[in-house]
């Protein structure tokens, strides 16, 4: 194996140490129950696509 | 060039400041805490003045001597796989090109600006059964159901190396990148394999830095409460909890500080033990 192939290999499981737990957080909280799962199925109408659903007349909360 | 030994108090003027530093952030509240440590317990208020040594009597007891024990495994065990992790990625980075070690080192500095609070509940969420990293294994095949990762130990190990990754890793880079590179040229031109002279000729160069990481995570990993809490079972909580614990919840501040005393003296004399093994190593070769 090659310095340049372990040097790629290593930064590779590095980064998915580093970013995999973000990468997580980032997914559920896209997720529209409000148990967490993941991989989600599909893409929320509401939840963080809340914003797309407020009424002509203003949001009401 | 010969330093002249300080004669005069003027002389001792650019120390002073790091001294007083030293004396209100340091000495100041360890001492505050040594004092409350052999205070009474007041059910009414905190604590009442007296001397007493019944804080640390029933510190002395098998379960909290369990919990210390557990506490000095989990931070051992986290320095020597952050150094075992980040001491050849931060090797392979220096290698690689200027451009490619800036954008690491942001890319691990940005990891710093995280909580441990954010770490414990990503980490929660990768190892739980309904979103976590089973569900992908499963998906791939590997896995027949998903299922919970934690609480656990692995867990509570894998969020604190998490944590202390970037730290160990920036400890280690101004050291490493400062290591003359003729050194290894001249292993290879013996001989030597890329693996044999990294770990005969860069590892032993950079004894003393390692040792002092090792060190910098073991204390860091020490002070860690959330995680535990977070990801780990009762059995896997570190005195720093129970100090929390006693502290917060119990308002027993007088054991609480009996508690933190005897953690940081245990702390210092592993440290000193380490650093004087050390030496002797140093001074025999």
């Amino acid at each position: 194996m090659s310095a340049a192939t372990l040097r790629r290999i290593v930064f590779l499981l590095v980064a998915l140490f580093l970013a995999g737990p973000l990468i997580v957080v980032a997914g559920v909280s896209v997720n529209e129950k409000q148990s967490l799962i993941f991989p989600r199925k599909a893409f929320p109408s509401h939840g963080t696509g809340r914003s797309s659903a407020i009424p002509a007349g203003g949001p009401h909360w | 060039m010969r330093r002249e030994p300080p004669r005069t108090a003027a002389d001792y003027a650019p120390i002073a400041f790091p001294a007083l530093m030293l004396v209100i952030f340091f000495v100041v509240p360890f001492s505050t805490m040594i004092a409350v440590s052999f205070f009474q317990r007041d059910p009414a208020g905190f604590y009442s003045p007296a001397f007493t040594f019944a804080n640390y009597e029933r510190f002395l007891s098998a379960f909290f001597g369990g919990v210390l024990g557990f506490s000095i495994m989990l931070a051992v065990m986290v320095a020597i796989v952050c150094v075992l992790v980040a001491f050849p990625f931060t090797w392979l980075l220096t290698q690689a090109s200027r451009r490619v070690q800036i954008v690491w080192l942001v890319a691990i500095l940005s990891v710093l600006s995280l909580s441990e609070v954010i770490i414990g509940f990503a980490w929660s969420t990768l190892f739980s059964r309904t979103a976590g990293i089973t569900n992908l294994l499963v998906m791939a095949g590997l896995m027949a159901e998903p299922q919970a990762l934690m609480p656990g130990f692995g867990a509570v190990l894998t969020a604190m190396v998490y944590q202390a990754l970037p730290y160990t890793v920036l400890v280690l880079y101004p050291a490493i990148v400062r290591l003359d590179p003729t050194l290894l040229e001249a292993a290879r031109t013996l001989g030597a394999s890329p693996m044999r002279a990294f770990l005969n000729v860069v590892v032993p160069a950079l004894r003393n830095t390692i040792m002092a990481t090792l060190i910098m995570v073991f204390v860091f990993a020490l002070g860690s409460y959330l995680l535990p809490q977070i990801l780990g079972r009762p059995q896997h909580w570190t005195l720093s909890v129970l100090i929390t614990d006693q502290a917060i919840y119990q308002s027993n501040m007088p054991f609480a500080a009996a508690m933190a005393v005897f953690l940081v003296l245990m702390s210092l004399a592993l440290v000193g033990l380490t650093l004087m093994v050390g030496s002797q190593r140093e001074q025999r070769t």
